[in-house]
């Protein structure tokens, strides 16, 4: 096969792939916007203790937890991910009430059921609580109990503790389902629960035990409902409660009881988690930067083209045909494998163009040394080329280099910024070398092409130069 | 093609420069990088007001309700008509919240043109330590790459010009007091990658230059590499600062940053190739007997001057080592019998201005 046919066969192989590419990459609008450029809320949730048993398992099933619960919540293409290990990455785009989304998601939602130890009213205080139970601190209380404080929302005054066995009587983990729903005496929001048939025995059985004490000491007997360490309602317990429902009142808004509800649906997280970095952002802010950064693209493509056109005539020409297939094969590789486009990560393509012709300018650069040294355009092309190889080679890999120690390094955005860097200098150095190479080999038949002046390989400047004097420059 | 002997003035320009870089680096130290939420922690809360408002106006809202230190700029071509960015380390989601419905109730806030960023004291921790990692190891490795395709001493002089090249970026974010973020580092590490590239495309030619020429000094040498590849140079970095200027301009306020470093970065890169790395490398490789041997004997013959035009004879390349036997016989034959021959040749130059010994150039060719 001859060098022509060869370069004919390689263009139309890149001319499929432009296709396939196109077809992922058209229209623009079906790529992955991330939360930057379409708003929405970001979260890095970070597990408190790592040094649990069974971390990475108790991870893994963290991660189900809050993807049910976003689930729950409605949020179209939720990302949700493990990230190094002890991190639990979020991305919400487009999302309406951050606010809720970050009481949910986040919420340990660990439910138990405390068997109240003392007898009569709770304490005003820990130090009433602690005086009561003849002890000094919360750490010298007899073994198997503890003290627990309920905020009584809205007035810190009636703020109150309890000492209560330790060992929960009941955990959330036997509830079957939760909903939202209104007290009907004053119609004051609540959460009914329902448990279990294993969980409903346990629940008829323990309320059972404290009615009959409460019968027999005459003492009101309190069952503490606690949320993540917290008293959320402490009710009288009368009567055996058989059925497995049960309810939290309290002084809840009615959205609360619903965020509530939600979280008791899907269970308790099995580990702590904090928010260690959140970050939201208006949609019509994330529009507007995806715009401007749009724009910025199209003029920095337009000032390549026309910087590198006015420098090297023809031979930019051809440097902007392969920087535009190069444009059009990267979108469809991103939109292929699905990449989300972050703001960074445009700042990184658009970065790509300006990076993308130098291979070209590093190789019609030696094409010039050529013809000034005498040769031919067929000569100088391909002596060009291999020469400027080694050189374009190592600038680009010292790049990719980088861009994968970023990948590394970074987290959200800036990882795109990575991304698009590494992949768009890989690519970019097979479209600037093979395109512009074939294209040149195939298009040298045109007598344009034999041109040293249209091609831009004139020596501009130059007096005389006879061909045994030539140099490389 | 001129010649110029930049590599006679080789201490003048490493000593410059590297003055220079100190001088950025005990800036970097005594002003201190104004350091962005992403390594301290804290909140930053970007608010589009309806209303007119000033920063005085922002700022007194917000500290009224107990949010200490917090620093309010406006921020231009965002979205609302009076965007401003809140910055404070201490601001908890009940603050954060007062603050937004304190603004909504006095100049009305724009929904969509609301952003809070958040970082934890931990993880903005984990994010500096990352990004020191990340940047010594680009070092290491670009050592190491550099080491592998060329030679340590052309790996050392490439890192010594990107320290520069970074601490002047650093220098001028300090000395601007530009808030450094996480995309500055983004930038670093960019500027890491990209800025040796020029290095690389000088070095390239001199190693094909060490093979062509048996017998000028290694600073000749490296002077006609810088001039064989100063043009091309400058245009890779020209295409490379066209969409970085684009970017500044019309990229928003987010993109900014990226590209301010990104542009500074690749400024410096491009002369620092030829004014820190060359130089270096020259001061590396003449340490070589080989190379230490023909410096001397250059010394001797100075008087009959060593005309780095003659050296670009041997080294064109339809003479080139392969090709021709003109070239690899003319430099033997040279090097059987040194600085006479050469001399001979000059008075075919079309430039004869060869008043200073070694380097001065008579060549023209294309760039």
């Amino acid at each position: 096969m001859s060098r022509i046919q060869r370069d004919v066969v390689i263009l139309i192989v890149v001319a499929i792939f432009i296709g396939v590419a196109a077809y992922f990459a058209f229209p623009l609008s079906k790529t992955n916007l991330g939360l930057d450029l379409q708003g929405g809320l970001s979260v890095i949730l970070e597990a408190k203790d790592t040094s649990d048993e069974n971390f990475s398992g108790k991870m893994d099933r963290a991660v189900e937890i809050i993807q049910s619960r976003v689930n729950k919540l409605g949020v179209a293409e939720p990302e949700i991910q493990l990230q190094g290990g002890s991190k639990i990455s979020i991305q919400l785009p487009g999302i309406d009430n951050p606010e809720q989304a970050m009481e949910i998601i986040g919420k340990t939602a660990v439910l138990e059921f405390f068997d109240v130890k003392d007898f009569g009213t709770p304490y005003a205080s820990e130090a009433e609580a602690l005086a009561v139970a003849g002890v000094a601190s919360a750490d010298d209380l007899p073994e198997g109990t503890e003290l627990i404080f309920w905020p009584v929302r809205g007035d810190a005054a009636s703020d109150q503790y309890f000492i209560v066995s330790a060992e929960p009587a009941l955990t959330g983990d036997l509830l079957k389902d939760a909903q939202s729903s209104f007290e009907s005496l004053n119609n004051n929001p609540k959460v009914d629960m329902q448990f279990t048939s294993e969980g409903a025995d346990l629940f008829a059985q323990v309320t059972k035990r404290m009615a009959e004490t409460a019968q027999i000491t005459g003492q009101d007997q309190l069952l503490a409902i606690v949320l993540d360490g917290v008293v959320e309602s402490a009710p009288r317990v009368l009567e055996e409660i058989s059925g497995g429902n049960a309810e939290i009142t309290g002084k809840f808004t009615r959205e609360e009881t619903q965020n509530l509800a939600l979280v008791l649906q899907t269970g308790a997280l099995p580990i702590e988690l904090q928010a260690v970095s959140q970050n939201e952002i208006g949609a019509t802010l994330g529009k507007a930067a995806l715009n401007q950064a749009l724009l910025a693209g199209l003029v920095g493509v337009a000032l390549v083209i026309v910087f590198m056109i006015a420098y090297y005539r023809l031979l930019g020409v051809v440097a902007s045909i392969a920087l535009i297939v190069y444009a059009i094969l990267f979108m469809g590789i991103l939109n292929a494998i699905g990449v989300t486009m972050t703001l960074p990560g445009i700042a990184g393509m658009i970065l790509t163009f300006g990076m993308a012709v130098d291979a070209n300018v590093l190789i019609f650069a030696r094409m010039r040394d050529e013809v000034a040294a005498g040769k031919t355009i067929g000569a100088a092309t391909s002596a060009g080329f291999g020469k400027a190889f080694r050189a374009v080679f190592d600038c680009n890999m010292t790049t990719i280099i980088t861009a994968i120690i970023l990948f590394w390094a970074a987290s959200g955005g800036i990882r795109g910024f990575a991304l698009t860097l590494g992949i768009g200098v890989a690519l970019s150095f097979l479209t600037a070398v093979l395109v512009s190479r074939s294209l040149l080999s195939v298009l040298s038949g045109w007598s344009l092409f034999q041109k040293r002046k249209l091609l831009g390989l004139h020596i501009p400047h130059a007096k005389t130069l006879s061909p045994d004097e030539g140099g490389r420059s | 093609m001129r010649v110029v002997p930049f590599m006679r003035y080789k201490w003048w320009f490493v000593g410059s420069l590297s003055a220079v870089t100190v001088f950025a680096i005990v800036a970097i130290f005594i002003v201190g990088l104004d350091l962005g939420i992403d390594f301290k922690g804290g909140v930053r809360m970007q608010v589009g007001l309806e209303q007119e408002a000033t920063e005085n106006d922002v700022r007194s809202v917000v500290r009224e309700l107990g949010v200490q230190e917090p620093v309010v700029q406006t921020v231009k071509g965002a979205s609302g008509t009076y965007s401003f960015m809140i910055t404070a380390q201490e601001m908890d989601e009940a603050q954060q919240g007062a603050v937004e419905a304190a603004l909504e109730s006095k100049f009305g806030v724009d929904e969509g043109s609301f952003a809070v960023e958040r970082v934890g004291g931990s993880f903005s921790k984990e994010t500096t330590n990352r990004a020191f990692i990340a940047i010594a190891i680009a070092v290491v490795a670009i050592i190491a790459y550099l080491t592998l395709r060329f030679e340590f001493k052309f790996a050392i002089p490439a890192i010594v010009s990107l320290i520069h090249d970074v601490g002047l970026t650093l220098g001028i974010y300090a000395a601007t007091n530009r808030l450094v973020t996480a995309a500055t580092v983004a930038a670093v590490l960019t500027i890491l990658g990209y800025s040796v590239h020029d290095t690389i495309v000088v070095f390239d030619r001199m190693r094909e230059n060490t093979h062509l020429m048996k017998r000028e000094t290694y600073a000749e040498m490296a002077d006609l590499s810088i001039a064989q590849t100063v043009v091309r140079s400058i245009n890779t970095s020209v295409s490379t600062l066209l969409p970085l200027v684009a970017i500044l301009i019309f990229g928003g306020p987010t993109l900014n940053d990226f590209a301010f470093a990104l542009t500074i970065g690749v400024i410096t890169g491009t002369y620092s190739s030829f004014f820190v790395a060359t130089p270096l490398a020259v001061i590396l490789k003449e340490r070589e007997p080989r190379y230490r041997k023909r410096l001397q004997a250059a010394a001797a013959g100075a008087g009959a001057a060593v005309d780095v035009g003659t050296v670009a004879d041997a080294v064109s390349p339809k003479q080139g080592s392969k090709a021709a036997p003109a070239a690899p016989g003319g430099a033997k034959s040279n090097a059987a019998k040194p600085q006479q021959t050469r001399v001979s040749q000059k008075p075919k130059k079309g430039k004869t201005t060869s008043k200073r010994p070694p380097g001065k150039g008579a060549k023209r060719t294309s760039r």
